[in-house]
């Protein structure tokens, strides 16, 4: 790669000469190293380095190296005619043009994508015609059953494995259902529903609740004649086998609209949009099977089944909390002060929690065989919002892709972090008990606590009374 | 507009036309400053997007009047910080320390300078033919020294000088450039 260089010897070449062999990766390994060092120690090196660089990033960008950005407005002809050179003034004007016009289009586009997906959230949606497993990619997983009694026919699926997009029938019984955009239901059988996505379903019989919702995303739950919205609401819905719908509203609001199309039927032959109809927590609503309003009522969160219901059993027996004074608590991994932020600890509540702030990822050891009833249980708050507050288990010190994290906090919402108990509120602490089997399983080594804040190392957290136990099966 | 306005809860119309203006006459700037920091990488588009979304998103923490380039700028390097996060140490070109410095350094000079992207192009017009064609080869997508050595018959090191030389003239116009216009 090196061959037919200019002399190596650094001694008898000019700071600008190296950059411009730098940026061009012709540099030797030792030449890149004496370099680097240069740049480490002299600030009058980086400047110059900057310099240089910056005009090399700007060719990059004039002459399109960055972006296939003209080709969007070439026509086939003009494509194959070799062009003579082009004046660059002239040239980059055309680029600036071409530039201008890409990011119209892309804006367009982004506003034609977001149109759409507003009109989905918003207007009424063919909830039936979505369903389709065939992805395969998961929407959802249940993590609570009571006597669940489910029916497996050719179209339903597979209730033990993560839930792809398609139908569950519950025949009897009572389940919490997790979607993996942040919203949690509790179905009741008899009941049937359709898992369009991990923000949206279909109840196309039963009753449900849902009882846990994502501060992030909209979860949008239809019948055969109504659309539903909710952002960071609780509400109940029933439809009964005539398809009358009744919807209680518990905690924030709704936005209701009549469906667009009834399974079966023909789009166009359905009523123009409305305005949504909100309804209010406290406020319920019964409608008919054509999705006019027959009463209102007020909200009777007893009709529908609820959180507490699932609650995971306590602990059997007197389960002792991590005793954290008599652990070594330790950083994990490369996540434990990056980027050479600060990481604190401290053993608070005579051993029974621990407090981390600044960019802190702790672990302890606590070897543990995590099977599908295995659930933690523990305390949590926070007086520092960062971005990542939460937990998770490793069987060893290297945290990847593979490494489960449960997020309870924290304003970040990272690919990869679980979402599903990311409930805190900031206030006080918050008991949390997760069956952490039904996400990982096998031997976990450690247990590691974070306050992630990789910006300005603020983040705090407290942990106390962290039990690891086995749940007992409940009727 | 309506829409817009909905991507921008907290912005007003003229706001919003003000930030999406803002943000797109800075991308080559906001693509040098993370080129800058990130020199070996591939992935210095997918970082600028990154950067692109988390500014649209934070769009209301941008003060009208203050300085648009510091404060993307320093957007941009919590995203070139997480970059380097996920993809380990081990593949950095800097430590963080020099990155840290790289960084404060380029924000001023990005922040505090005029329009350089216009600047290079006017110096770019005043480069000989045969050295516009050099450039054009260079960054032309796929363009590098060795494939321009390969085509034209020479050898690396002729093509890497020739490409200095060029690069020292364009760095010597644009600097006097920026000089004669603050200077007006």
């Amino acid at each position: 790669m090196n061959q037919n260089l200019p002399p190596s010897n650094q001694e008898q070449r000019n700071p600008e000469e190296i950059i411009s062999a730098f940026i061009d990766g012709l540099l030797t390994d030792e030449e890149s190293q004496a370099f680097l060092k240069r740049l480490e120690s002299d600030e009058s090196a980086r400047e110059l380095y900057l310099e240089m660089m910056n005009t090399h990033s700007l060719l990059q960008w004039e002459e399109g190296q960055t972006e296939p950005l003209p080709d969007l407005f070439q026509t086939p002809v003009e494509a194959n005619v070799l062009k003579p050179a082009p004046d660059p003034a002239n040239e980059s004007a055309r680029k600036q043009l071409l530039f201008t016009r890409y990011a119209l289009v892309a804006t367009l586009a982004a506003c034609l994508f977001l149109s759409v997906l507003l009109v989905m959230e918003s207007q009424p949606i063919q909830a039936e015609a979505r369903l389709d497993s065939g992805d395969g990619v998961p929407a959802a997983m249940i993590i609570e059953e009571h006597n669940a009694v489910w029916e497996k026919t050719g179209w339903t699926q597979d209730v033990s494995k993560p839930l792809v997009p398609g139908w569950l029938k519950l025949k009897s019984g009572r389940t919490l259902i997790d979607f993996l955009g942040g919203t949690t239901i509790a179905l009741q059988g008899p009941a049937e529903l359709g898992i369009n996505s991990d923000n949206r379903a279909y109840l196309k019989s039963g009753r449900l609740a849902v009882v846990g919702t994502s501060r992030n995303q909209n979860f949008t739950l239809t019948t055969a004649n109504l659309a539903i919205v909710s952002q960071s609401a609780n509400f109940g819905l029933l439809v009964n086998p005539d398809e009358e719908t009744e919807l209680h509203v518990f905690e924030g609001s709704v936005q209701v609209s009549p469906s667009k199309s009834r399974p079966g039927e023909d789009i166009d032959q359905q009523p123009a949009s409305v305005e949504p109809l909100v309804v209010e927590a406290g406020q319920a609503m019964i409608l008919d099977s054509q999705g006019q309003l027959q009463a209102e009522q007020v909200a009777d969160a007893s009709q529908f089944p609820a959180r507490n219901q699932f609650t995971v059993a306590d602990p059997p027996g007197d389960i002792p909390a991590i005793d954290f004074a008599a652990h070594e608590v330790l950083p994990y991994s490369f996540q434990d002060g990056q980027f050479d932020l600060p990481t604190h600890h401290q053993i608070i509540e005579q051993g029974k929690g621990i407090r981390l702030w600044g960019n802190a990822w702790k672990k302890v050891e606590v070897n543990k065989e995590i099977t599908p009833n295995t659930v933690i249980e523990f305390d949590f708050r926070c007086s520092h919002e960062g971005q990542i507050h939460g937990f998770g288990f490793d069987s060893d010190d290297q945290y990847g892709p593979s490494n489960y994290v449960f997020q309870i906090y924290g304003y970040e919402d990272r690919p990869g972090i679980g979402q599903h108990f990311n409930t805190y509120t900031g206030t006080g602490w918050k008991r949390f008990r997760i069956r952490v089997g039904r996400y990982l399983t096998g031997k976990q080594r450690y247990l590691h606590f974070i306050a992630d804040e990789d910006v300005i190392a603020r983040a705090e957290s407290q942990f106390r009374n962290v039990r690891i136990y086995e749940a007992p099966t409940q009727p | 507009m309506a829409l817009i306005v909905r991507i921008f809860p907290n912005l007003k119309p003229a706001e919003t036309e003000n930030f999406v203006q803002l943000l797109t006459a800075n991308q080559s700037r906001l693509y040098a400053y993370i080129r800058s920091l990130l020199p070996d990488s591939q992935s210095v588009q997918d970082v600028l997007q990154e950067t692109n979304l988390v500014l649209w998103r934070r769009s209301e923490e941008f003060e009208s009047g203050t300085n648009f380039v510091a404060w993307a700028c320093k957007v941009a390097y919590y995203q070139v910080l997480a970059y380097y996060r996920d993809n380990k140490r081990d593949s950095m070109v800097f430590n963080v320390e020099l990155v840290s410095m790289l960084a404060k350094q380029n924000e001023e000079k990005l922040a505090g300078s005029p329009d350089m992207q216009r600047v290079l192009s006017g110096c770019l017009a005043k480069l000989p033919e045969e050295s516009r064609r050099l450039i054009q080869e260079r960054y032309a997508p796929g363009g590098s020294v060795q494939s321009i050595a390969e085509k034209q018959g020479r050898s690396v090191g002729a093509v890497s000088q020739m490409l200095y030389r060029i690069r020292q003239s364009l760095q010597e116009c644009v600097q006097k450039s920026l000089a004669r216009e603050q200077g007006e």
